[in-house]
């Protein structure tokens, strides 16, 4: 009786491998772009070095949420597209940074 | 520094304590209805008071010596408690 | 309960499982050398047979120093580290920096001083790899060395077991997410005849080990990737590649001040740090010596009952102290705090004997953790030849990584009297690991395999003390006048634990279990 969804049902033999691709190295690629912009807006502290210790602290915890999500998340539509706004918005911020 | 070390493992062996008696009454391990539920919950804070008190008094190399002691030993429990019941109930 | 619905529940036991059966050898691996190199040090003094004293930086050293000094080429002057050796003994080398191969490294003379400021050996070369070659530590070396990077030229052995620590935390998470009663089934154990038996002993040991799991997994992929990838990465970003401006953000920026200047003397700066410390002192490094911008910089142990220790910076001149500093930084912050309980939390070294026997159960625990859940993967799919064959090279890694293990042990002090221990400690690691293969290929009946290997890496374990007497190693008497407990401490707990791999074997080698599995394969629920 209910509609199918279409972005919720990808039948066929590629999707567990695009799923993989993302969970995988996107995942790998989208936390280092991360950790490489965020010395960039984290406040340096009391020390001065929270900018660099808390990329380098948190590293597993930020692959960790992003390989789950990709996992978890039914639409693999969805994933694709928040991992990849993810990536556009810190790599603009990247080109900002290196380039002026 | 006599006592480095003691604290965490007191407390550990104190949490153990309360660990045995909760894996005796657990339900699912004697296959009975779930019972005595107001015991197990105070067991179960009992369980983590040794840790709460080693941080408050900021004895952190104690809590981390507390929470690891404590597993092993839980651990051990629930072995020992399941080797018992075999016993018991093998012809 | 955490309440999944049952499309997430199959894909994170699809995730749990697949990453366990890829990965899940090499994280045995890693997490069985990770258990011994808690104990590293130890090993390091047990197996190394030169006896120093407890506190080897609590001693008078500045005049030997000064010897010493003399007799080292002007070159090598310029720095100096001080280091309290596992042994006992102190490691002085006078060094200086150069770039080869466009790494920044030490080269220099490193001499190895005794108690009563005897010189005990010398050698020259470069720091890394004088260490490297050093034969009385060459036992504990090789099993911190398969544990950090499986003995892969780096980066890429760090990169390997970085994955692996992430492969541990995925596992860690999904085994909470995807076992709807993990705390209601924690003393649920149902017997290991049955499949649903096999898997009991996996989620109870899991469960009770969950915590520390997590937090190795957390900080060994941590250390693995900030060494490889993260901060070379930073360097090249956030600092454009300049290294020595990352280097003064992280360690404050250096005075520069080449006008000549008197040293001052060691003693009084190594016996100030230590008031203030309040701690046993580790490792003192001296910089630009006989200029007016030396520092010594000394690094203590952490204080009774904390977790990390800050380090003392001191006027290389005149001795006087110039700051306390964390790990990172110039002042206490929480960057400096997070970064600072990594190593603490991930090795045990914090609680002297106490902290590393919990660590070292629950690294037991842990590849007991793993090693189940591999087992559990092939009896589940016991019909399919791919995954049996998958089980024999489990039986093989399990079993025979301990008697390798131990086996290398044995190669160590055996070829410890012709100062050869560096080579045919891992050889002999190869070798019996290639033994060992023997019965896991041969025997019909798998399970039969580990506990036959268990059983001769007891063996192995019970001659171990008995070697180390043989080969001149100091007796107990000696051992604990020098304050060493260390060694009769270790032969007791190797012997102990010969005899527990012994009584387990034979328990297990004598108990009747069906060679398979009538159930077949079949996925069960995570209910």
């Amino acid at each position: 009786m209910a509609a199918a969804k279409p972005s919720t049902v990808r039948p066929g033999r590629l999707a567990p491998w695009l799923r993989a691709l993302l969970a995988g190295p996107c995942a790998f690629g989208l936390t280092a772009l991360i950790i490489a912009v965020m010395p960039f807006w984290v406040p340096k502290g009391s020390g001065g070095v929270d900018h660099i210790a808390f990329p380098l602290f948190f590293m597993p915890a930020i692959w960790a949420v992003i390989f789950f999500y990709a996992v978890l998340d039914r639409s693999l539509g969805r994933v694709a597209m928040v991992m990849t706004a993810i990536a556009v918005v810190h790599l603009v911020s990247l080109r900002g940074i290196l380039f002026g | 520094m006599m006592l480095l070390g003691w604290l965490g493992l007191s407390g550990a062996l104190v949490s153990a304590a309360c660990i045995a008696i909760l894996a005796t009454i657990d339900p699912r391990r004697r296959g009975v209805a779930r019972a005595r539920p107001g015991l197990r919950r105070l067991l179960i804070a009992a369980i983590f008071m040794p840790g709460l008190a080693l941080g408050a008094a900021g004895r952190w190399s104690d809590v981390l010596i507390w929470v690891g002691a404590a597993a092993i030993f839980g651990w051990a429990i629930a072995a020992l408690a399941n080797m018992r019941r075999k016993r018991h109930h093998s012809p | 309960m955490i309440n999944l619905k049952a499309r997430e529940t199959r894909t994170l036991v699809a995730v749990h499982g697949w990453a366990g059966a890829v990965l899940g050898l090499l994280l045995y691996a890693v997490i069985v050398t990770g258990t011994a190199a808690v104990f590293a040090n130890e090993i390091k003094l047990w197996s190394g047979g030169l006896l120093g004293t407890s506190e080897p930086l609590n001693q008078p050293l500045n005049a030997v120093l000064l010897q010493l000094e003399a007799q080292t080429p002007e070159q090598f002057r310029e720095d100096l580290s001080v280091r309290a050796a596992p042994s006992g003994n102190v490691w002085a080398f006078f060094h200086t920096d150069e770039i080869v191969d466009g790494a920044r490294r030490e080269r220099g003379i490193l001499y190895t001083i005794g108690p009563g400021g005897k010189i005990l050996s010398r050698a020259e070369g470069l720091g890394d790899e004088l260490a490297a070659n050093d034969p009385f530590t060459a036992l504990g070396r090789f099993y911190v060395d398969l544990h950090v990077r499986l003995h892969l030229p780096n980066p890429w052995g760090l990169i390997v077991t970085g994955i692996l620590g992430l492969a541990m935390l995925v596992a860690a998470v999904s085994g909470i997410l995807m076992h709807r009663h993990l705390f209601r089934d924690i003393f649920v154990l149902r017997g290991r005849s049955r499949l649903v038996g096999l898997r009991d002993l996996h989620s109870v040991a899991g469960t009770w080990t969950l915590p520390h799991a997590f937090v190795l997994a957390f900080t060994g992929a941590y250390l693995s990737f900030a060494i490889a990838v993260g901060l070379p990465m930073l360097a090249k970003i956030a600092f454009k590649g300049d290294v020595r401006a990352m280097v003064t953000t992280l360690n404050g920026l250096p005075v520069v001040d080449p006008r000549p200047a008197p040293s001052g003397n060691l003693d009084d700066v190594l016996a100030d740090a230590r008031r203030r410390a309040d701690a046993p002192l580790l490792f003192a490094g001296w910089e630009n010596r006989g200029r007016a911008d030396s520092r010594i910089t000394v690094f203590p142990a952490p204080r009774s009952g904390d977790l990390s220790a800050s380090r003392l910076i001191y006027n290389g001149a005149t001795g006087e102290l110039i700051r306390e500093r964390p790990i990172v930084g110039t002042e206490p912050s929480l960057g400096a705090s997070l970064v600072g309980l990594i190593g603490p939390v991930h090795f045990g070294n914090f609680a002297g004997w106490w902290s590393r026997a919990v660590w070292f159960a629950l690294g037991a625990a842990s590849a007991f953790v793993t090693w189940s859940g591999l087992n559990l993967w092939v009896r589940r799919r016991a019909d399919q030849r791919g995954w049996r064959a998958l089980g024999r090279v489990t039986a093989w890694v399990g079993g025979g990584l301990p008697f390798a293990m131990a086996a290398a042990a044995m190669a160590y002090f055996l070829s410890l009297p012709s100062l050869t221990s560096v080579f045919w400690t891992p050889v002999a690691f190869l070798i019996a690991a290639a033994l060992a293969l023997v019965p896991a290929l041969t025997m019909r009946s798998i399970e039969r395999v580990p506990p036959l290997l268990f059983g001769a890496t007891g063996i192995l374990l019970l001659t171990l003390p008995l070697l180390r007497a043989a080969v001149g190693g100091p007796g107990w008497g000696a051992a604990l006048a020098a304050g060493q407990g260390a060694v009769p401490a270790m032969d007791f707990l190797i012997v102990l634990g010969g005899i527990a791999c012994v009584l387990s074997a034979v328990t297990a080698l004598r108990s009747r279990e069906p060679a398979t599995f009538g159930a077949g394969s079949f996925m069960q629920s995570a209910e």
